[in-house]
Parts: structure tokens; C-alpha cells; sequence
């Protein structure tokens, strides 16, 4: 599966107090965990021992941080379907013919499925990086068999 | 740069494959497979009673074997092209033997048509430009046809929908939950699908709001009104092997016809995951036009179930399927006191209970010729490497057997 939380869940993990040490209310900072803009951190109060499991879980739940945007964790389970081709917008953006459904190749893709499987090509052109960095996970919610992650950067 | 070719491996026929010195861009799981067993140590080979001989000898074999038979069946023909499945028509016809296909996929089309589906049946083509909702009904793409969701039916951008899944609406209809549910706007995992379709016509007809037991009232509202906001709905269909394809097929049609004169454009694809189910249902229509019998007896010219067909027989030639990986067990226990001729790619459970085994070539990689299209569009298919030695189309075969 995807793996992916909503701001609800990581909400009901907070203490849930408003105490504004972090600068905020917990909702806003639950909806900024979820988009890595701060860290678990910045809540004095979850580190109390009553919150030990709530922070366990947060810490399992959170995106993890990583260098790479996306990653194909898992390519010997592709079945080369070619979803995340089309639908990831960079790529579409780097050869419109992608985005016809039509098999292309050239600079700049992401993705491509090359026999039989998906290809990471340039991770690096992933609209989750600078200067964009959109919080797109359209090619993780596109492939049926769960194998892409993106991750907070 | 590079050279296109058509891939075998689905009924979903893509020839915009790129095959770019030895590597293969944008074929998935099923083309890949498809392609690797030309070099495959599971290539079938010729056999009689499980001994290699010559081709020569097995032709022999096989045609002795036919000669001396009261009762022919000629069986299958999932992976020919369309000249081998109408070979072996003629084959039926001049030996006044019997032709079946299996019961679960060229039927699906002669049924659609049947109840008069053919009338809705567009290009997948037209699918990707104009389509704004998919209705899949029993059919995943993530089994049967890899490729289908991201080149026609819920990715691609067409004229009419410029920002591809953005402008669709999913709807995903099956007894369980499927992999193209994960991508769906509706995802109606249902015990009772027939009960959904029969709502959803009855609503329509009646204008009014009248939900199935399984989907609460606000969900199917809403389905229902995307249904009929949509300008040019698809409905891609399939069956599972315990459903009767004529209910379903039915229902479709009601549904599209029903939905036509709102003014929309409908369109059904039905679709099994077989190569050339949709050459097969075309070759074979004129013969099999009943939708209960799946089997024609060229000797007594009229229409004889599966069963029917497999007990009157004493041998049985099956081509390019593997009968006793997917016949119901009844049937199984009749093939195993049959004479067995098999014409194959690949080894297979049928393959180690044929008295003679016949290697034929891989249409599409081996071999070139025609084939059709899930959506009744012809392709031709092409050579991409060299047949193994001795390996024999169709068309070969049946010349050596008569």
C-alpha cells in the first residue's frame, strides 16, 4: 500500500491542547508535519511520558525524509502497466507524447518502462524538489501494485 | 531511432511498443513474457508419448492419429492469428470434425453481440480522446490488460479530456475488491453486481433514485449523476468464470441504450485477457451464434455445448491453450481418456498428457500475420526474430495434417 496519512490521523496522535508552544494550533501544526515544513520537535508536549505512544506512532506514520524524491522500492513486483508514465505530470511535461499514452523516449523522463518494468531515470526533475516542490504524489497513488514512494526531501 | 512492433502478450494488441537494440520500451509484464519465450527452456517440443522426435514424425504421428478418428475436436486457438484460426476452420470443415473455444472468452464477445452490444462497440482510440467515464463492470486491467488504464482508458489526454484522469470519472463494479479500485472514484465491491446494474437501469428509466442494498442512498445518487453528467461514457466488461456472460452482456446493452437515448454516447468494450479472443469471436461468429454453446459440429452443422462436444469426441486437437489448467474438472476427467494431439509455444499441463506435441511458432515474435484488436480493430502482427528450428505456424500444420 501506499502508506500515505492524512492530517486527521497525525491530528489525533497531538496532544491536542492548543498550548501554542510550537507557534501554532495543533491542527495547523499537523497539516506542517504532514508537508515536513517542521519537525516533531518543535512540540515540547508530545515528549511528556504520557505521549510516549503517540509519539512511537508519529514516528512510524510521518513521511520519512529522504534525499530522493521518489523511489520504486520494489521493481521486480512491477508489471510494467505504465500508469506512473502517464501520469506523472514532469514527465509528461518532457515528452507530450507520454501523456497520449503513447510509448516515447527521451531526456528528462522520470519514468519509463523499459522491458517489462519501470525505470527511475531523473529523479531529480521530480516536481516535489525545488523550486517547485509540490506536494504531487500522483505516480504513488497511480501504481496498482503499491512499489513507488515518495518521500518529504 | 529504434523500430516499432505489435505485442501478442493481451488482447490489448499495443504497436507502439519500441524495441531499441534488444531492449524493449513500454511493454509491460504480459509482452515481455510474451517475447522471452522464444529463447525459453520451456519451449514445447516435438513429442510423441513424451519422446522428442523429428518434425517430420510428429506430423506423421499426428495426421495417423486424425485419419484414424471418427470424432475430432479442434480446441482453443487463443494465440493464433487470424489466417490460423480460419485454417483450422477449414481444417473442421473438410475433416466434418467439431471446433470449440474456450468457454470463458470469444464467447464474451459473440455474446455482447448477440444481445446487441456490437452497436456500442468504438476504438479504443475513441476511448482516449473523448472518453470522461469509465464504468469498468468485472473487468481489472491490472490482470488481464496492463496497459490498458494509462494508454486509453483512465491516464492518457485526449481531445476531450485534456488533463486525462482529472477529467475522468472512475467507477470500478466487482465481487471483490480489484487493483483498478485503487485508482477509482467509485469503488463498488459488491456481492451482487447484477443487483447494482438492475438499479441503475431501473433509476434511469424511471428517474428517480433507487439505490442497491450494498451502496447507502447519497453514494449511489452521485454515481448515478456523474453517470448521466458524462457526454461519452465507456463501459469495459468482463466475466469471471462463475457468471453467466449473457446476464451481464444484457444488462450492459439496457444500460447503454437506455443511457443513448439521454442524449450520451456510449460506448462497451467487453474484454477477456486473451490474445485474439476478438479474432476468434469474428472467424467464429457465422458458426457459434447461440450464446448457451461455445462448440460447433461441422458433421451435423449446428451449435453443441462444451461437454457435449469433449464426450462425443476421441480426439481431441487443442491449439494454443492449456485445457487442463482452466476446464472444469468434469471435463478434465473426459480429456484424459481422449487422444491428445497438442500444438503449442510453450509446455503446459495439456502438454504432459498429449500423446503427440506439435511446437508451433510465437505469432507476433516468430511469426507475422493478423490479429484483432479487444475492440474489433485489425492489427498486423510482426516477425521479430527468426522461429526456433522446426517450429510451425498454423497454417503449416493444418497443410501437413491434411
Amino acid at each position: 500500500m501506499t502508506g500515505r496519512v492524512s492530517v486527521l490521523e497525525i491530528y489525533k496522535l497531538l496532544p491536542r491542547t492548543n498550548c501554542r508552544k510550537c507557534g501554532m494550533t495543533c491542527m495547523s501544526f499537523a497539516a506542517k508535519l504532514l508537508r515536513g515544513e517542521v519537525g516533531i520537535e518543535m512540540c515540547p508536549v508530545l515528549f511528556d511520558p504520557e505521549y510516549k505512544g503517540n509519539l512511537e506512532k508519529l514516528r512510524e506514520i510521518l513521511p520519512k525524509k529522504s534525499d530522493k524524491p521518489v523511489e520504486v522500492v520494489d521493481p521486480d513486483k512491477c508489471s510494467g502497466c505504465g500508469n506512473c508514465v502517464v501520469a506523472c505530470p514532469a514527465n509528461v511535461a518532457a515528452n507530450t507524447d507520454l501523456g497520449k499514452g503513447l510509448v516515447s523516449v527521451s531526456d528528462k523522463l522520470i519514468f519509463l518502462v523499459v522491458n517489462g518494468r519501470v525505470e527511475l531515470l531523473h529523479p531529480e526533475y521530480c516536481r516535489r524538489l525545488p523550486p517547485t516542490k509540490l506536494q504531487c504524489r500522483v505516480c504513488e497513488e497511480s501504481c496498482y501494485m503499491g512499489i513507488i514512494r515518495v518521500y518529504e526531501v | 531511432m529504434g523500430e516499432r512492433i505489435v505485442c501478442t502478450g493481451c488482447p490489448l494488441l499495443c504497436d507502439d511498443i519500441l524495441m531499441i537494440r534488444d531492449k524493449y520500451y513500454g511493454i509491460c509484464a504480459h509482452g515481455i513474457r510474451r517475447i522471452s519465450l522464444h529463447q525459453s527452456q520451456y519451449r514445447l517440443k516435438h513429442k510423441i508419448h513424451g519422446r522428442v522426435v523429428d518434425v517430420d514424425k510428429v506430423l506423421n504421428k499426428a495426421g495417423e492419429i486424425i485419419r484414424s478418428s471418427k470424432n475430432i475436436l479442434i480446441y482453443g486457438m487463443n494465440t493464433s492469428s487470424n489466417e490460423g484460426i480460419r485454417a483450422w476452420i477449414s481444417l473442421a470443415q473438410k475433416l466434418r470434425a467439431m471446433i470449440a473455444v474456450e468457454p470463458y472468452i470469444a464467447p464474451l464477445v459473440m455474446w455482447c453481440n448477440k444481445v446487441g452490444g456490437r452497436e456500442f462497440l468504438r476504438p479504443l482510440t475513441y476511448v482516449r480522446e473523448y472518453s470522461d467515464l469509465v464504468f469498468f463492470v468485472h473487468a481489472n486491467p491490472a490482470d488481464m490488460a496492463l496497459r490498458l488504464s494509462s494508454k486509453y482508458a483512465v491516464y492518457p489526454r485526449g481531445e476531450k479530456v485534456p488533463e486525462g484522469r482529472e477529467n475522468r470519472i472512475i467507477i470500478a463494479l466487482d465481487n471483490r475488491f480489484t487493483d483498478i479500485m485503487k485508482v477509482a472514484n467509485y469503488k463498488l465491491a459488491v456481492s451482487d453486481t447484477l443487483e447494482v446494474l438492475d438499479k441503475l437501469i431501473k433509476s434511469i428509466e424511471e428517474n428517480r433514485t433507487l439505490p442497491p442494498s450494498s451502496i447507502p442512498v447519497s453514494r449511489f445518487s452521485l454515481l448515478l449523476s456523474d453517470i448521466l453528467k458524462s457526454e461519452n461514457p465507456t463501459i469495459i466488461f468482463s466475466v469471471s468464470r462463475t457468471m453467466d456472460p449473457v446476464k451481464v452482456a444484457v444488462r450492459l446493452v439496457k444500460l447503454a441504450s437506455l443511457l443513448r437515448n439521454k442524449g450520451l454516447t456510449p460506448t462497451i468494450i467487453p474484454i477477456s485477457g486473451i490474445t485474439n479472443e476478438a479474432g476468434i469471436a469474428s472467424e467464429l461468429v457465422k458458426y457459434i451464434n447461440d450464446p448457451k454453446y461455445v462448440a460447433y459440429d461441422f458433421a451435423e452443422e449446428t451449435v453443441i455445448s462444451l461437454s457435449k462436444a469433449i464426450s462425443r469426441s476421441d480426439t481431441i486437437v487443442v491449439v494454443r491453450s492449456d485445457a487442463f489448467m482452466h476446464l472444469p474438472l468434469n471435463m478434465i476427467n473426459e480429456l484424459l481418456s481422449k487422444n491428445i494431439v497438442l500444438i503449442d509455444e510453450r509446455e503446459t499441463l495439456t502438454s504432459q498428457k498429449a500423446v503427440v506435441t506439435i511446437s508451433s511458432t510465437i505469432y507476433g515474435v516468430e511469426s507475422k500475420g493478423t490479429m484483432t484488436r479487444c475492440d474489433g480493430e485489425k492489427s498486423k502482427i510482426m516477425k521479430i526474430y527468426e522461429p526456433l528450428s522446426n517450429a510451425l505456424t498454423d497454417e503449416e500444420v493444418v497443410k501437413e495434417l491434411y
